[in-house]
């Protein structure tokens, strides 16, 4: 297993460079000239003079053949040299610093909420499996499932936050929930540390609810499934026929062998976390890696974009990864060495 | 059309015929069948008919009159504009479909014949072909459908082209999958003996025979593009104005905010029908085409 996880490692290697490389190319043939979108910000509305451009140019490796450009670009992020946004100035380091624990945090809360509520859905159905209250349940989470998770976060923002239509008197503004952000925009740093806890969690609330709602109904959906097959096999009827309570066979025997599908998604619930943080930062105004990612894109920023892409590709490479070795883990019946690369 | 009845008739019930059986019962499929076509109609003759009947139009603006809440003349209300917000989401509703399906198409396309070619072939090929795709199923997906958009510009045609451009992989994977136990069947060593070109038994033999799958992740893509579609123009990269996507439509409703509710619920609100009906009916043919699969 080591050498086959080393293996793997090793082909995210070529892996890295070939999905920077297209990357790169994208947003090369998309012909946006940053320098351009810079000044034509109305923010910047001074006169800028053709030598200024032309030296910033130079500056960004913009008027070297693309090989050079992206040979420049890669030798940086190998060297971990990442130097600064084009946007701000500020070192890219940094800007990752900042917005990457509120992503993480906002991914890790939302599968820690998925996993907790989805389990024992799945669970329940699956005992009832045929029941009214099974089916009901299966409906409501498609349902669920279908609704686009940047409306019902805006008809959040609109119904809970405004404080307009659901109003929380004895609230400062009324509202229940806050508008934006990930913490109070005044005042945030003179609070003590359970002060923090309650305004960060406060938050949270919706994005985390937002992010998190469409998973209840496939990780449930798993659950079910890999509930009933387990029960379905030898040794659940030799507990039974034992005379254990339906309890012991339930929650003893069965929940964990039929949890293993279900653990292993964890690693592939990652790049779904990633993807969908695009919308939620953009849709609640949390600073994290999706807006940071946006903007980048949008300008573009070409050393931000790549090292975002780079790390995010690779975070998404180890989850599946991981995945993988966690269900040779749980269930030793697997054998990895003879598929994969 | 007048020729008598074929002994053809009296074979036995085909895959195709039992799975389409199998749809019939599931009752949520025809539920969601339905609904579908219910919204499909309307969202192609209904702009026509308010039209003609009362004159509406999806970007005549009326500023005198301005926005208004639902009322029996409107029953969507109108935009800050004046415009009938029923006309506009019906229009939006036509080009979520149209994207929908397009995109669908162009991914169910390129994912076949990629994955059928390289499963079918094989040995090195194969393993470079799968490394791309490993190389393209890492990159984040958001990122890369922005990028794409971004480039391909604001236009309508290309915007599915690039969502099918993306969402291809899994098709790939699944056909290729499909074809490496395929091709050491009977039937084409068969064909090969007597001599049919590859490709035609890529195209007649095998291809066909892995149509279920294929069909079955189509119709769970469609909704998928929809929703990426709207997600897109939401964030103001897809349809531009001033023709109206029910992405759009929402994202104008977020502008106003507390203001014009009626702005943002009622495009998301026919979104979200469309979504699920569309989702039921593509879990209901999956079930009736994988009954191995059922109650999953």
């Amino acid at each position: 297993m080591l050498s086959y996880a080393l293996r793997r490692v090793l082909w995210m290697v070529p892996t890295l460079f070939g999905i920077t490389l297209m990357c790169f190319l994208l947003l090369r043939m998309a012909g946006n000239d940053p320098i351009l979108a810079q000044f034509q910000n109305p923010m910047h509305h001074q006169q800028i003079s053709q030598e200024a451009i032309a030296q910033m140019r130079r500056l960004y490796d913009l008027d070297k053949p693309w090989y050079v450009q992206y040979g420049r670009l890669v030798t940086r992020l190998v060297t971990l040299d990442l130097g600064t946004c084009w946007q701000n100035g500020r070192p890219i380091a940094q800007v990752i610093g900042e917005a990457l624990p509120i992503t993480l945090l906002l991914s890790l809360v939302s599968m820690l909420l998925a996993y907790c509520v989805s389990i024992p859905l799945g669970v329940y159905s699956a005992v009832r499996q045929h029941s009214v209250s099974d089916r009901v349940l299966t409906v409501a989470l498609f349902v669920l499932y279908s609704l686009p998770g940047f409306w019902l976060g805006t008809m959040f923002i609109v119904f809970l936050a405004s404080g307009k239509f659901v109003v929380c008197p004895w609230l400062p503004d009324g509202a229940c929930f806050p508008l934006q952000g990930w913490h109070a925009f005044e005042g945030f740093e003179r609070m003590n540390a359970g002060a923090k806890f309650r305004d960060v969690t406060w938050h949270l609330v919706l994005p985390v609810v937002t992010l998190t709602y469409p998973a209840f109904a496939a990780l449930s959906r798993y659950m079910r499934g890999g509930m009933l097959e387990t029960l379905r096999q030898d040794f659940v009827r030799t507990a039974r026929a034992k005379g254990l309570s339906e309890r012991t066979v339930i929650f003893g025997h069965a929940l964990r062998n039929s949890l293993i599908p279900i653990v292993t998604l964890i690693g592939l619930e990652l790049p779904e976390l990633i993807s969908g943080s695009v919308i939620v930062e953009s849709i609640f105004g949390v600073r994290g890696m999706g807006l940071v990612a946006l903007e980048a894109i949008r300008m573009p920023d070409y050393p931000l974009v790549i090292t975002i892409v780079a790390f995010a590709a690779l975070m998404t490479m180890l989850g599946v990864l991981l995945s993988d070795l966690l269900y040779a883990w749980v269930d030793p019946r697997i054998k990895l060495a003879q598929e994969g690369p | 059309m007048t020729a008598p009845a074929q002994p053809l008739q009296l074979e036995g019930s085909s895959l195709w015929r039992d799975a389409l059986q199998r749809l019939r019962d599931n009752r949520m499929a025809r539920l969601g069948g339905m609904t579908t076509v219910l919204l499909t109609l309307a969202c192609f003759l209904g702009p026509m008919i308010l039209e003609r009947t009362l004159g509406y139009d999806y970007e005549k603006q009326n500023l005198a009159y301005g926005a208004h809440p639902p009322s029996v003349a409107h029953w969507f209300g109108t935009d800050f504009f004046g415009r009938d917000l029923l006309t506009r989401v019906l229009c939006g509703g036509q080009i979520s479909l149209v994207v929908g399906l397009l995109a669908a198409s162009v991914a169910a396309s390129v994912g076949t014949v990629y994955g059928a070619i390289s499963g079918y072939v094989g040995g090195r090929l194969d393993g470079l072909m799968m490394r791309v795709v490993d190389v393209i199923y890492a990159l984040p997906y958001m990122f890369l459908v922005i990028v794409l958009v971004t480039i391909f510009g604001k236009s309508l045609v290309l915007l599915f082209v690039a969502l099918g451009l993306v969402g291809w992989l899994m098709t790939a994977r699944i056909v290729r999958g499909q074809m490496l136990t395929l091709k050491e069947r009977e039937f084409v060593l068969s064909a090969r003996s007597l001599g049919v070109s590859a490709p035609a038994i890529l195209f007649r033999h095998l291809i066909p025979n892995t149509l279920g799958p294929i069909i079955v992740y189509f119709t769970l893509t469609v909704p998928s593009m929809i929703l990426q579609e709207a997600f897109l123009s939401f964030l103001g990269l897809g349809v531009q104005a001033p023709r109206p996507s029910l992405g759009g439509l929402i994202n104008d409703g977020a502008q106003h905010m507390a203001v014009f509710w009626w702005e943002l619920v009622f495009p998301g609100g026919v979104m979200a029908v469309l979504l699920f009906s569309l989702n039921f009916l593509g879990d209901g043919v999956r079930d009736a085409l994988d009954p191995s699969l059922r109650g999953r």
